[in-house]
């Protein structure tokens, strides 16, 4: 009894209360957290290294987007987004106007009246717009990263090194397009479904749109612009004067979102005014339960 | 130690055992769901990816201010030689200590991995993140505090040298411009920066904080002043120094009712969409809020400004009120500045605190409590001289640089 003096007793209390706290489960989860953390300072090693002399950029063609959300769904698919996160990583709009949901509003009494998420049906008189992250070369998101988690690489992709998110929800605040997503949940995918390129987040970090960095840097390119039945995006490369999407941004009429924001976004607008081909009747339903949406 | 068990069981009431027992009955519960948190995961919280910062981050602004205004009576015994306001001092000190654990304590159960937050700043740093300097601070303040609460401590029992005299007198005065200028603003800078976000957006920001962290802090102190006399049956500070205290937080609201004018004023004149957005949302669904904020502050400032407003009832309320107020106004800003969304098409946003994250917060708060009444119970709380007079020295009269307050005469005060 003598042995068991004040500094035993202490060390005991505090192990038993840092073991009651979490199980075990959770003790070795929070151990591996904070180590990957630490393996990870010399660069992250879950994606391929950046192509020299590349810059990517997307055009997203208005004139013949149709709404389908099929980029939405295929980009969930191939990035494993879990089902716990909602709304997935492109959201698509239906708007009024030409120039849909740029910073500048539809009805200056009403901002963004007549927008919405979560059409059912498509119309030919609407606007359809896909919103995703930007890539921004100014991007706010990697300016206000305590860790340094989130960062801009050279080939202009934003990307978010897993193993260093202390998922403290500041660039969701910074980032003004919506475009980060939080693992609330422990992340749920079916094995099936599972793509082994692409590394599952888990629970209390944040992730968003990648340009597809696993596809993109291994010279393909991104899944959403595969899976758009009308050719509405354009992925390409910036420093290239000859590639598409160079010459787009050249001769079109073309915005970016928010530009007076200077975030110098990397997805470029096309705003033509032609009739739309309706391919599709109906679209892939609506995204459900999003957090805060239910009162 | 002996002694001091028995001396302790001696000066301990049944009440005391059984408001401690309830709090530790809290702490546990808030403790408990942070566990959930950690386990199941923060959806059990109230918070989603269009607000993501929820009750902790309007928690932890709240307390970073309490913290930061806290260091006034310091300021107040040290630099402006106001002896009434001793009584106050060790006091004052452990409210910022224990308010800047709280803070702390509210981010942590914020983010979605503590265990790698521990890593910020030492090992995972960007520079250009206002959070580095925000978190780096915390480290700064907390010695500051606990440097103050040392020499404080040797002052109160009496083995200071003149040397520690000194030293503890330039801590006091130091940690002011610190906690508002180099603790608090940054906070206002962390919101203020967000360029995404109109409401946040505006250089006024952080004066608008640290100003808010006054007003919060005085009526922290005025409060711990009453109830202390209450607890302890005894006059803790002379009515001079709490209508000083009235005084000094009748300013504050002006000041702070000055910049809420200025804040909606511009808002409203330049029309801008997202200005107009904000401003549907505080005079809509946030209203109670909003008039909490403004009406509050504004009958706090009239019941001050009135003779009898500075009576014990009236101060007790009174602080209560602001207190009341800033949170609203917190609230609204921290709450009211995600809730709008950044694109038109979503549907109405909404962000209600779920029970967990309420017993986190009931917890954080309990903690504080519990820590305080146990550090109030177990450390000398004023000096040996002074431990035998009855009253502190209520102090009014000319006030001469360098003489500081003579007291003149003593009026008594019924709590
Ligand atoms: S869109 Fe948002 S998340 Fe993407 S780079 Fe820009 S600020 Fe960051
Ligand atoms: S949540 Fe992660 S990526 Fe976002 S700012 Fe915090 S540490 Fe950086």
């Amino acid at each position: 009894m003598k042995k068991f003096d004040r500094r035993n007793f202490l060390k005991l209390a505090a192990v038993t209360a840092g073991g009651l706290l979490l199980p075990g489960q959770a003790n070795s989860g929070m151990l591996e957290e904070l180590t990957s953390a630490l393996r990870s300072l010399e660069g992250n090693k879950e994606v391929p290294p950046p192509i020299r002399g590349i810059k990517f950029g997307m055009v997203i063609d208005l004139g013949l987007c149709i709404g389908c959300r099929r980029c939405s769904y295929a980009c969930k698919r191939e990035n494993n987004v879990s089902d716990t996160i909602s709304p997935p990583w492109i959201t698509v709009f239906e708007t009024e106007s030409r120039t849909g949901i740029e910073g500048h509003y539809v009805h200056s009494e009403k901002p963004g009246k007549g927008t919405t998420m979560l059409y059912t049906k498509l119309r030919k008189d609407k606007w359809y717009m896909p919103t995703q992250c930007n890539h921004c070369d100014n991007a706010p998101c990697v300016k206000v990263c305590p860790t340094g988690a989130s960062y801009k690489d050279t080939d202009g992709l934003v990307v978010i090194d897993y193993n260093k998110c202390i998922g403290c929800r500041y660039c969701m605040t910074a980032c003004p397009y919506h475009a980060r997503r939080f693992n609330w949940w422990k992340p749920n995918i079916s094995p099936d479904r599972l793509n082994p390129l692409v590394p599952v987040r888990h629970l209390g970090i944040v992730e968003k749109c990648t340009f597809c960095i696993h596809r993109t840097r291994m010279g393909k390119t991104t899944r959403c612009v595969e899976a758009c039945p009308n050719k509405a995006r354009i992925f390409g490369n910036l420093n290239d004067p000859d590639s598409e999407i160079s010459k787009l941004i050249a001769s079109e009429r073309n915005f970016r979102l928010k530009d007076k924001l200077n975030t110098e976004p990397r997805i470029w607008y096309l705003t033509r005014a032609k009739d739309k081909p309706m391919a599709w009747t109906t679209p892939l339903p609506p995204p459900e339960g999003i957090r805060g949406f239910e009162s | 130690m002996r002694e001091f068990i028995t001396e302790f069981k001696k000066n301990t009431s049944r009440s005391f055992y059984i408001f401690n027992g309830i709090l530790l009955v809290i702490v546990i519960w808030g403790f408990y769901n942070w566990g959930l948190a950690l386990t199941e995961g923060p959806g059990i919280t109230g918070g989603n990816d269009f607000v993501p910062w929820g009750i902790y981050l309007v928690g932890f602004v709240f307390f970073v201010g309490a913290s930061a205004g806290a260091t006034l009576i310091g300021l107040m015994i040290h630099a402006f030689s106001r002896e009434d306001y001793e009584a106050l001092g060790i006091r004052a000190i452990l409210v910022g200590l224990l308010s800047l654990m709280a803070a702390v304590l509210n981010l942590m159960m914020d983010v979605g991995s503590p265990i790698r937050a521990i890593l910020v700043p030492w090992v995972l740093h960007n520079m250009t993140s206002m959070l580095i300097y925000t978190s780096s601070t915390y480290f700064i303040f907390g010695g500051l505090f606990l440097a103050e609460l040392f020499f404080a401590l040797k002052i109160a029992r009496g083995t200071a040298t003149q040397t520690d005299e000194k030293i503890a007198k330039w801590l006091a005065i130091i940690a002011v411009p610190f906690a508002l200028g180099i603790l608090h603003a940054p906070h206002g800078a962390l919101f203020a920066v967000v360029k995404a976000r109109e409401y946040w957006h505006t250089p006024l920001l952080p004066p608008h904080f640290a100003v808010s962290a006054l007003v919060t802090g005085t009526s922290f102190m005025i409060l711990l002043a009453l109830i202390t006399s209450r607890i302890e049956k005894k006059e803790f500070v002379g009515r001079e120094t709490l209508e000083h205290m009235g005084g000094l937080l009748a300013f504050f609201i002006t000041l702070n009712l000055f910049f809420d004018f200025y804040d909606i004023f511009v808002l409203k004149y330049s029309e801008e969409p997202e200005g107009i957005e904000i401003l549907d949302l505080l005079f809509g669904r946030f209203a109670p809020l909003f008039i909490l904020n403004f009406g509050g502050l504004f009958i706090a400032l009239m019941v001050l400004l009135n003779k009898r407003g500075r009576s014990v009832r009236a101060l007790t309320f009174v602080s209560c009120l602001s207190i009341a107020a800033i949170m609203a106004y917190r609230w609204n800003l921290v709450i009211g500045g995600q809730i709008l969304p950044l694109l038109p098409g979503y549907p109405e946003i909404h962000y209600y605190p779920t029970i967990p994250e309420i017993a986190m917060e009931a917890g954080i708060i309990s903690l504080w409590l519990l820590l305080y009444s146990a550090l109030t119970k177990t450390l000398p709380m004023e000096g040996p001289a002074k431990a035998h007079e009855k009253i502190p020295r209520p102090a009014h009269g000319v006030r001469r640089f360098g003489k500081g307050f003579q007291p003149v005469h003593t009026r008594k005060i019924n709590y």
